[in-house]
């Protein structure tokens, strides 16, 4: 069975060919076509660290833009990898890198 | 290079397409190289083939089945698209000896676009140009981020 979480996407960490945070350009047409839904939206796939902190790999703007609309909204993310050996606290939060 | 390596990696990608459907080709990349061990997660282009090859398949042997139902039609992994970026970038692989799948889509991208970002039609497109303009065109490797540097892989001799 996959494991899914309920989590803030302020708390996620950026992967790090994306530690600039959401691409704007994909950004704006997102919020300008979901706004304020998160009905349907897929779940967020992360990978988990040794500490429990969660990556975001698939779905940085997904993230950012509940973030950025719907603060404090729990959104469902999938943890489809354990990396036992890792440690991501250097990498920077959604919420660090919000517009 | 280690073309055996790189065709077994890419074969593993194609198969990891399947799994994560909805990846674009370079996000999914990016995706295999943070699966290398490691403390910190890493990027693409310094992550050797063996290395990725070695995270996808101890990945790919723990995953279960997934449910990629709640993504809809947005599954670009199952489209023909892929397949042909997968064979075209081992084509243009061999041509351009690069000793790592990451440095290669990087270069291919260039700095315009992202890996994590760029989608598979783009990707193609790029490769496909590369492609058939092989041998009239000089390869000019950028590794640095400098500013007057070629942007891709692409200089022509005029």
């Amino acid at each position: 069975m996959a494991v899914l979480l309920q989590v803030d996407p302020r708390t996620l960490r950026l992967p790090p060919i994306r530690l600039q945070g959401a691409d704007p350009a994909k950004l704006q047409p997102q919020i300008a076509r979901h706004g304020t839904t998160i009905t349907g939206m897929p779940p967020l796939w992360v990978e988990r660290d040794k500490n429990g902190e969660l990556m975001v790999m698939d779905g940085v703007t997904r993230a950012t833009r509940v973030a950025k609309l719907l603060p404090g909204q729990l959104v469902t993310v999938e943890v489809t990898a354990d990396q036992p050996g890792a440690d991501y606290s250097s990498l920077p939060r959604v919420e660090d890198r919000l517009p | 290079m280690n073309s055996m390596v790189r065709e077994d990696l890419m074969r593993e990608l194609a198969e990891l397409s399947r799994e994560y459907a909805p990846m674009r080709f370079g996000q999914l990349v990016c995706f295999a190289a943070t699966l290398v061990p490691g403390t910190t997660p890493q990027i693409p282009a310094a992550v050797s083939d063996q290395a990725m090859l070695e995270a996808i398949r101890e990945h790919r042997s723990r995953l279960k089945p997934r449910d990629l139902s709640a993504f809809g039609d947005d599954t670009p992994g199952l489209r023909p698209i892929r397949m042909e970026l997968v064979d075209l970038m081992s084509k243009v692989g061999n041509e351009y000896r690069l000793e790592r799948l990451g440095q290669l889509v990087d270069l291919l991208v260039g700095p315009n676009h992202g890996i994590y970002d760029i989608a598979d039609e783009q990707l193609l497109s790029i490769a496909q140009q590369y492609w058939e303009q092989r041998g009239k065109n000089t390869v000019v490797i950028t590794t640095g981020g400098g500013g007057d540097e070629t942007d891709s892989m692409f200089a022509s001799e005029n």
